[in-house]
């Protein structure tokens, strides 16, 4: 043994074993996410946005470069780096392990092997077999004459363990250090193993060992976890840059009412977020406008201009929808409904406020292919309705391009929104009572721009109407009351709008966002929500089709934070929906919540139920202090005293708004009385 | 942090530093513009502390003179001249809203919906669309719950041809009156042409 007091790991026994559980604790489970990542995009690549073959934009070549760069950037990223280092490490850790020969130790000590009997064997055997051993191994019987001394050695070795596993079995006090210590001397010298090689600790290179250490744990781990928390840090939960959440924060709390909010604002608002000088320094605030509007005008830039042009088209759309987060608490209608209008500007490439025209016919312009210089303005069209059902002007001479089957196509794929009903709803309620849990529950067709007017809802199939029209309230829905949005289908875009370079984010944004507006003053009444699930069946139906029974009623639900409001009486909404990508297809429609204070139905008195503690008890004292019903003393009850109690009783029911249904309770109590 | 800003002792004016660039700081330079209206009131007040703004303390020759050139320009409306009624009702609203701000707010305010309701039927008369929605827009804000503001704006965006926001503002004026004829009728027009937009009819 050596002169220390610890084993080393000379014969790389154990720190193979060390290292590949260290690599796998974080591989593992980052491989997991990497595949699951790309298994989710991979998947999706199936039903990738396909952009119109037929329609070449003027950035095509600045939009493929910036996809090609963002996928290589997608597949080479330091993730799929590190996982591939970690698993060539964990095979060179295996193979190290499988080429290593394990030496058994001499601990392992198991009398009943060498005796060559079963464990359950009777004494008697025991020492019939011990006898047998002996008898071949005592050092007398055996003739050593013609033996190495390696091998003499070994037969000594061999009977000294047959004695000692013969009274670990016999002996009392053997047979108790046997059990106790696994051997039958009693216990051995304690040894403390370390999973390393002796020359990294003792030798000349034990210095590097200690810096390694301190490298690990003075300088990588506080490094590693400084920039994770950094990151954590500085991006909000939409995924907005802290300092850009600060800007607009700044925008909104100076913002001045008088303002006359347009597109060129709020481009100007978001040129300042730091997102976009990360993506390279020399971008000013400036720069990004004129870049930003150059895209809008569909202009042609020149060398590195356009393809910084494309990375910041591409996340523009992002920040747009965070600032719509931070101005919606601030309840700000007019820069909330003008930032959707700006995302859908970069959307599909297209200024609306430089001249009316382009204003005008921003439906039409959206196609890929249209261009405002060929298009017959003397023609009232100016909606994708009017263009496909009732032309004032045959399309090919109206819009004047190439390939205008092509893009009366991909006009009537365009998803309207035909409403059936609207209303608010509390579940398991006919009516809207006071302080109740409420939700909009808008019912509507999807219809394309091709098809006219909506079917009768008598027309629609049994089906839809008893599953979509008139949802049936069971536990389910009770329970999540959205389950049945939920169930939709994903919305997917036909064709990719052409001019936008990134492709991916128009599948995770390409539905409606919906405000809901208080009309007494105009402003956001509840944080915008989104529509994203809505079944687009009804875009591929004839006219016929959709008129008859084949129609399918897609479902929105709006539920509401805030509880309907205490007092009864009518309270004036609006609902807007806004596609996030299409001009067109918007939806406005006043809404009225009519809150009612029915009595509730005399429910039959549970036989379970607990009673109310008495009003003079000690948990009647406590009930009243929690602000619960107790049960009334009669006896107690005076003419002078009766006034005050109903004082106090008014006071508790100012105070116990949230459980309306004991007051309902309390004054059926008192109306009995 | 000290900002660039020049005093001139003659005009009694806080003014923004020449050398300073007055694009970045147009925030700034809004304030100084109000200060200085406030300062140029306070000192034509001729008083140490502005007397408290309440009905007593209401300058009433202003209001004669504004009361006047209302009239005028409620003559001109029903003569038809509606050009000349748009300016005198301008004229007017100038008046109302050059009150000094010491003076009681509230009774400004409906000073100025009066000539701004005038000035705004005006370009209504004349479709002058875009002065009108403009009008309009600002009685909107100034008193949402008089109907016949969102009639108003309401009939400018029909002009203006944004026939949803139309119907929008018709609608939010029937919030507040719900049997208004004129609102139901103009919502009825509205939606027929929306339909009409869209090739449904």
């Amino acid at each position: 043994m050596s002169q220390s007091r610890y084993d080393y790991d000379e014969n790389s026994e154990t720190w193979p074993y060390f290292v590949l559980t260290g690599v796998l604790l974080p591989l593992l489970p980052t491989t997991w996410s990497l595949v699951s990542e790309n298994l989710s995009s991979g998947s999706k690549s199936s039903d990738e946005l396909r952009s119109v073959s037929w329609f070449k934009p003027y950035n095509q070549v600045a939009q493929n470069q910036y996809r090609s760069k963002k996928r290589a950037r997608n597949t080479l990223s330091r993730k799929f780096v590190l996982v591939l280092v970690g698993w060539v490490l964990v095979a060179a850790i295996i193979y190290q392990i499988m080429t290593t020969e394990l030496v058994v130790g001499e601990t392992s000590f198991d009398p009943w092997k060498i005796l060559q009997i079963d464990e359950s064997a009777s004494e008697k055997v025991i020492k019939s077999a011990y006898r047998k051993l002996s008898l071949k191994f005592h050092p007398d019987k055996v003739d050593t004459s013609k033996m190495s001394q390696q091998e003499m050695d070994a037969v000594d070795t061999a009977y000294v363990l047959i004695n000692k596993a013969y009274k670990a079995l016999t002996d009392e006090s053997v047979r108790e250090n046997f059990l106790k210590y696994g051997n039958p001397d009693g216990p051995g010298e304690v040894k403390h193993g370390i999973a390393l090689p002796k020359f990294l600790i003792e030798g000349k290179t034990s210095p590097v060992l200690v810096v390694l250490y301190v490298l690990l744990i003075a300088i990588i781990l506080p490094t590693v976890v400084g920039s994770w928390w950094n990151g954590v840090r500085s991006y909000t939960k939409q995924g907005l840059h802290v300092d850009t959440a600060a800007h607009f924060l700044d925008v909104l709390i100076n913002y001045n009412p008088a303002t006359i909010c347009q597109i060129e604002t709020v481009l100007k608002y978001i040129s300042s977020a730091t997102e976009f000088q990360l993506i390279d320094k020399s971008l000013t605030p400036e720069k990004v406008e004129s870049l930003l509007i150059s895209h809008l005008e569909r202009t042609h830039l020149n060398g590195k201009d356009e393809g910084l042009k494309q990375e910041i088209v591409a996340i523009a759309p992002k920040l747009i929808i965070g600032f719509i987060d931070i101005a919606s608490s601030f309840r700000n209608t007019d820069l909330c409904l003008k930032l959707v209008e700006t995302h859908r500007c970069i959307i599909q490439a297209l200024n609306i406020e430089k001249d009316p025209l382009s204003y005008k016919y921003r439906q039409i312009l959206q196609l890929p292919g249209v261009d405002l210089d060929k298009l017959d303005t003397t023609q009232p069209i100016y909606s994708l309705g009017k263009l496909l059902k009732k032309p004032t002007v045959k399309p090919e001479e109206f819009l004047n391009a190439d390939k205008t089957d092509n893009i009366l196509k991909i006009a009537s794929e365009i998803p309207l929104i035909e409403p059936l009903d609207c209303k608010f709803k509390v579940t398991g309620e006919t009516f809207v009572p006071p302080n109740a849990n409420v939700h909009i529950s808008l019912k509507f067709l999807v219809k394309s721009p091709a098809q006219k007017s909506k079917p009768e809802t008598s027309k629609l199939s049994k089906e839809v109407q008893t599953t979509q029209l008139n949802e049936k309230e069971t536990m389910e829905t009770l329970r999540n009351p959205l389950k049945i949005v939920e169930d939709q289908p994903k919305i997917k875009l036909s064709t990719a709008p052409a001019y936008f370079p990134d492709p991916d984010y128009l599948k995770e944004n390409n539905g409606w966002i919906a405000f809901l507006i208080v009309q007494k003053d105009g402003k956001l009444g509840e944080n915008p929500q989104f529509v994203t699930k809505v079944d687009l069946a009804n875009l591929k139906l004839t006219q016929e089709e959709f008129l008859e029974s084949k129609a399918v009623v897609s479902t929105f639900k709006f539920p509401l934070t805030a509880p309907t409001p205490q007092e009864e009486g009518q309270f004036q909404f609006r609902l807007i929906l806004r596609h996030l990508v299409y001009f067109g297809s918007d939806l406005d429609i006043p809404l009225v919540m009519e809150v009612e204070n029915k009595p509730i139905e005399a429910a039959e008195k549970d036989l379970y139920e607990i009673e109310d503690p008495d009003e003079d008890s000690l948990a009647g004292a406590l009930a009243q202090m929690r602000g619960e019903s107790v049960r009334k003393i009669e006896a107690e009850y005076s003419s002078s005293d009766d006034e005050s109690e109903e004082e106090e009783e008014e006071e508790e029911i100012d105070w116990t708004d949230i459980d309306t249904d004991t007051d309902v309770e309390e004054e059926e109590k008192k109306k009995e009385k | 942090m000290s900002l660039p800003l020049v005093y001139d002792s003659t005009g009694k004016k806080v003014a923004l530093d020449e050398d300073v660039p007055a694009k970045s700081f147009e925030d700034l330079q809004l304030e100084i513009t109000q200060l200085n209206t406030l300062i140029k009131d306070y000192v034509n007040s001729n008083v140490d502390v502005p007397p408290v703004p309440t009905k007593d303390h209401y300058t009433k020759n202003l209001s004669m003179m504004i009361k006047k050139m209302h009239e005028s320009a409620a003559n001109s409306m029903r003569a038809k001249k509606y050009n000349d009624a748009a300016k005198q009702f301008g004229v007017a609203l100038g008046l109302a809203a050059a009150r000094p701000k010491f003076e009681n707010f509230q009774m400004t305010i409906s000073e100025v919906l009066i000539c701004l309701v005038g000035r705004c039927d005006a370009n209504i008369m004349l479709k002058n669309w875009a002065d009108g929605y403009a009008d309009a827009d600002m009685l909107c804000q100034l008193a949402a719950n008089i109907p016949e503001n969102h009639l108003r704006k309401g009939v400018c965006q029909t002009g203006l041809g944004n026939l949803l926001a139309a119907k929008t503002d018709f609608e939010r004026g029937l919030c507040f009156n719900s049997a208004h004829p004129k609102l139901k009728e103009e919502l009825q027009k509205v939606q027929l042409l929306i339909a009409e937009e869209n090739g449904e009819a």
